[in-house]
């Protein structure tokens, strides 16, 4: 029997020192280590074995060592090298992760009686990136189980992942990547359809050997992909479309693939490269919110996917407008030391100021209390309102501000902005299209208000032009097909009742159509948050940020208001588009707020 | 008492029988002491209106923005809104009684809706034509041969509908039997609908015939001698094919010419272009001649208004409808303006007109007995008389909300 010393490592990883027993030619015996590379968090080591079928391993102590996975094959050329017959050769590849020895002992089986000899190997230095790649692209038909074992690390995915080839007619596997774009710092979505037998796992890989398995994405339903495949997967094929969430940073112009791991086996399906996706965050939505989720998985797909992508594009919006001062342009004499200011946003058209201004003009107590700040939130009426404005206080006397940001803000911006250009203690949000049909309305407000030291922030009943009701008091409905808490305007359409006696009723939040507070209190709380798309839930935002302050929340009851509110806001048939981004509010005040509006309206568990 | 009337439109906006019967209700409701408050819910089709929204449209009256998603089962488009908009409604009126006159276009789904969220209310059911037994427009007439239909089951429903098999018409027709049984008590204003509701499953201890209000009668007994109505002949109403325009016409042309010269028949009728291409020509080929020959004069449509003098104008009030009928408002107008009515004798047409009493029947779908009735009709001036003393005053809007009422005291 020959014995060898132990070889401390070999040059490049590659051992390759066999031992064979050849005393015996009717039992001819060996064992050899091709390779063994350690690199990041694994050793993968390669060899075979003559006249047995598996091998075992111990540590430099003496203990036997269990590998993370071991696979063994035929080895032909080692059969026809040594002139024994096929069945009497194992090839191995056996993956180690995180192992402390220096020294390997690969050794026959210990129950085997009689072993002819062990072999001691040393670890080698870490190796090259080029025998990393040697040893893959050899063992490139057990790709499947190299991955499956190694996904947790980028060198060695990344180094599979060059070597995969296209599947083969046996693996029941179809899937195509349709679209990657994203933006670098954030994160971006992966969309594409992938159908298979059950037995086949999809993962997606990136170039830098990031490695995700296909589990978490959205799916759903393609026609076009069932009846396409449904001679090869019939069943199998259902709900082939996914939409998946790469995290950033991406480098646009770097390449995803979609591989199928099958057994051992694994393959390349497709590729794409990463494109830039739209920066605006409507037009991220528009484009991003027309693949097909299902409305039961919308909030879903947005908590573990786009969500965080329309998040940090709203902010990035909001933080890049520019930082030049707003242009205020006074019409007639604000008064000096006014107790409300008053902000109007004006997005669309602005003859509500017709309407509102002739209101005014009839209130004494309202122009000589208050400034007056009409917001513009919309380019195209910065002409127009340059010519109209002179022309409206000169016909209807009232002092009034006009405001412009130099872009389109939202209402939470607008309505901010116009705060920050007042003065006056207390602030008043008034809708363009609230119009007061009453003087003294502002009086009231302001008196109970003041009187009412729990009260943070007071509303006012509000009428359709029928006379309905169209606000007096909002609280939250669970819509369970949103998993989400919604606005609802209680009594809405029905016919209000006589003015109350009573001046205020109390509610758990009201719209900022009309709505009433100090100023002191709307920057405690930081103003309107500007961060719902495109805009909505600002108004229940505000009014549970006072609520979490321990203030309460009145609606004045003594008189009305008019707001020319569109009734168009439907249970069904909406435009999608709307909807989505509605759900994405719904969504993103969810999360905010959920728990605490379930405490409030009673505790116990979400219905 | 608090009360509730709901009905598929608002006469405001639509102008079917039903609606304007159950506003007349709802008016006639106002009136009444033992009733507190009314409310008329009317079901409309607005674009304005958000789906599944109700908005008042003046004090009492609301409208609801609604539609049916499943003609087969006669299921809500927007059942959320039931169980939100509309059970918030029933919850602000608060009536001790509902009068619902419909659950077509909304859905009859309201109906366990108003029994589960006012458990003591009182829910009175109008049925106004065959919707709930009958897949086909609610008409009981055969779908391909149109000829009339006598029974509904789940076999010759089929039959008629080859697409839905037996056992979705014995789905359909539990699910709206479990609905009608939300429903304290059912009304028709004919007995001819209520047998055959009965014959569905109607309970009949619980199932009652009120006729619909109608305007108080002004008899003008004055002129009656001096004109020669018995010759005027008049048709009011669509010119749909089930209403037998066409079976009037070719009446006419089956007449001889010399009988024929002796009378007028004026058609008062809206809508033909509306109807197929078919029955288009068909009615112009027919008229044509009749136009020309100065016997028939097609004077189109009319606001509902306008019925009372044009009726006045004529003696006989044709009504040659081709199907069963309920309760035509046509015949009652004629009788509130004294005018006998010459009828087909089935269904519920055959019931308000009494022949030989108020009026005429003739063989449904037979041209050639119209125009024999139409000899008969023109030859004798005291035949017409005696029949137009034989009219009974039809209810007025105050005695038919009476007849409710005392269903529900």
């Amino acid at each position: 029997m020959k014995k060898i010393e132990p070889i401390p490592g070999a040059v490049n990883g590659k051992v390759g020192v066999p031992l064979v027993n050849a005393e015996d030619p009717d039992n001819i015996r060996g064992l050899s280590i091709d390779r063994i590379v350690p690199a990041s968090d694994f050793i993968v080591m390669t060899g075979w074995v003559i006249g047995e079928t598996t091998v075992e391993f111990k540590d430099s102590s003496g203990q036997i060592i269990v590998p993370e996975g071991i696979n063994y094959f035929t080895r032909a050329d080692v059969a026809t090298g040594y002139g024994v017959s096929d069945e009497r050769v194992r090839g191995f590849l056996v993956i180690w992760k995180r192992i402390s020895t220096e020294i390997f002992t690969v050794m026959f089986p210990s129950k085997t009686d009689r072993r002819p000899f062990d072999l001691h190997i040393g670890l080698p230095p870490a190796s090259s990136t080029a025998t990393l790649h040697d040893l893959v692209s050899e063992n490139w038909s057990r790709a499947g189980f190299l991955l499956t074992h190694l996904a947790s690390s980028p060198i060695w995915v990344a180094a599979i992942a060059k070597i995969l080839k296209v599947r083969d007619a046996l693996t029941l596997a179809r899937g195509h990547l349709e679209h990657a774009r994203g933006i670098s710092e954030v994160g971006g979505i992966i969309v594409g359809w992938a159908a298979a037998e059950p037995r086949i796992h999809f993962a997606l890989i990136g170039d830098d050997g990031r490695f995700k398995y296909l589990t978490q994405a959205v799916r759903w339903n393609r026609q076009d992909v069932m009846e396409a495949t449904s001679h090869e997967l019939g069943g199998y094929a259902f709900d082939a479309g996914f939409l998946q969430f790469w995290e950033g940073p991406l480098r646009l112009g770097s390449r995803v693939q979609l591989i199928a791991i099958d057994g051992e086996r694994a393959f390349e399906l497709s590729v794409v490269e990463w494109q830039a996706a739209p920066v605006d965050p409507v037009s991220y939505a528009r484009w991003a919110f027309e693949f097909p989720t299902p409305m039961n998985k919308f909030a879903e797909r947005l908590s573990n996917h786009d969500g965080i992508i329309i998040n940090y594009l709203v902010e990035r919006k909001i933080e890049s407008r520019l930082k030049s001062p707003p242009v205020v342009i006074c019409y007639g004499q604000i008064p000096e030391n006014p107790e409300v200011s008053i902000v109007i946003p004006l997005y669309g058209r602005h003859d509500f100021m017709l309407n509102q201004l002739l209101e005014f003009s009839l209130d004494e107590g309202l122009v000589s209390k208050s400034e007056i700040i009409y917001v513009i939130d919309d380019p195209r009426l910065v002409d127009p309102m340059s010519s109209d404005c002179a022309l409206f206080y000169d016909t209807y006397g009232v002092p009034f501000k006009v405001v412009w940001g130099g872009s389109n803000r939202g209402f939470a911006g607008a309505t901010n902005l116009g705060v920050s250009v007042g003065v006056a203690p207390k602030v008043l949000f008034l809708n363009s299209d609230v119009i007061p049909v009453e003087p003294g309305w502002l009086n009231a407000m302001v008196a109970v208000l003041d009187s009412h030291a729990n009260i943070g922030i007071l509303g006012a009943r509000l009428l359709y032009p029928n006379g309905a009701i169209q606000h007096n008091g909002m609280d939250f409905r669970w819509e369970p097909s949103w998993g989400a808490h919604l606005n609802k305007h209680p009594g809405s359409g029905f016919e209000a009742g006589r003015a109350d006696v009573s001046d205020v009723s109390m509610c758990i939040a009201v719209t900022a159509a009309c709505m009433l507070l100090d100023r002191k209190l709307y920057a405690e709380i930081g103003g309107l948050d500007e961060l719902f798309l495109i805009g909505d839930f600002e108004d229940s935002d505000i009014c549970l940020k006072a609520r979490k302050l321990g203030l309460e929340i009145g609606c004045l009851q003594s008189l009305s208001l008019v707001h020319l509110e569109r009734q168009s806001l439907s249970g069904i048939g909406t435009d999608k588009f709307r909807d989505k981004v509605a759900r994405y509010n719904a969504w993103r005040h969810e999360k905010k707020w959920g728990q605490f509006i379930v405490d409030l309206m009673g505790g116990g568990k979400k219905k | 008492m608090r009360a509730l009337v709901i009905a598929h439109g608002h006469p405001d906006f639509s102008v079917g029988g039903a609606e304007i019967a159950a506003f007349n209700l709802f008016t006639a409701l106002k009136r009444q002491r033992s009733i507190s408050d009314v409310v008329f819910l009317g079901r409309c089709d607005h674009q304005n209106l958000g789906h599944g929204a109700i908005m008042m449209l003046r004090h009492g009256e609301y409208l609801w923005r609604q539609d049916i998603g499943d003609w087969f089962r006669l299921k809500s488009a927007n059942p959320v809104a039931i169980l939100t908009a509309f059970r918030e409604f029933l919850q602000f009126v608060s009536p001790d009684v509902v009068f619902i006159h419909h659950f077509v276009h909304m859905g009859v789904e309201v109906l366990r809706e108003i029994r589960r969220t006012l458990p003591q209310c009182k829910i009175v059911l109008t049925l106004h034509e065959y919707v709930a037994i009958c897949n086909r427009n609610g008409q009981m007439v055969k779908n391909k041969t149109k000829r009339l239909c006598y029974r509904e089951s789940i076999e010759d429903c089929h039959s008629c509908f080859p697409e839905y098999s037996p056992q979705e018409f014995w789905l359909r027709k539990h699910y709206i039997q479990r609905h009608f049984e939300a429903a304290n008590f059912f009304v028709s204003p004919s007995d001819f609908l209520r047998q055959r509701y009965i014959d569905w499953g109607l309970p009949k201890e619980y199932t009652y015939v009120i006729e619909n209000g109608q305007p108080t009668a002004h008899p003008d007994v004055a002129n009656l001698k001096n004109e020669n109505y018995h010759t005027k002949f008049a048709f009011f109403g669509q010119v749909t094919e089930y209403k037998g325009v066409d079976v009037l016409l070719q009446a006419m042309h089956l007449m001889p010419k010399e009988l024929r010269a002796k009378i007028s028949v004026e058609i008062h009728g809206a809508n033909l272009e509306s109807q197929g291409g078919w029955l288009q020509e068909l009615v112009e080929k027919l008229r044509k001649p009749l136009i020309a020959e100065g016997v028939l004069r097609w004077v189109g449509p009319y606001e509902h208004a306008e019925l009372p003098r044009r009726m006045k104008k004529v003696g006989w009030v044709l009504v040659p409808s081709i199907w069963w009928e309920n309760s035509p408002m046509v015949i009652q107008e004629a009788f509130v303006n004294r005018r006998p009515v010459i009828c087909a004798g089935i269904g519920g047409m055959a019931e308000k007109v009494k022949n030989g009493v108020d009026g005429l029947h003739f063989e449904v779908r037979n041209p050639t007995d119209l125009a024999d009735k139409l000899i008969e009709a023109s030859s004798d001036p005291l035949l017409w008389m005696k029949l137009v003393r034989g009219i009974r005053t039809p209810l007025n809007y105050d005695q038919c909300a009476e007849e409710y009422l005392k269903l529900v005291s």
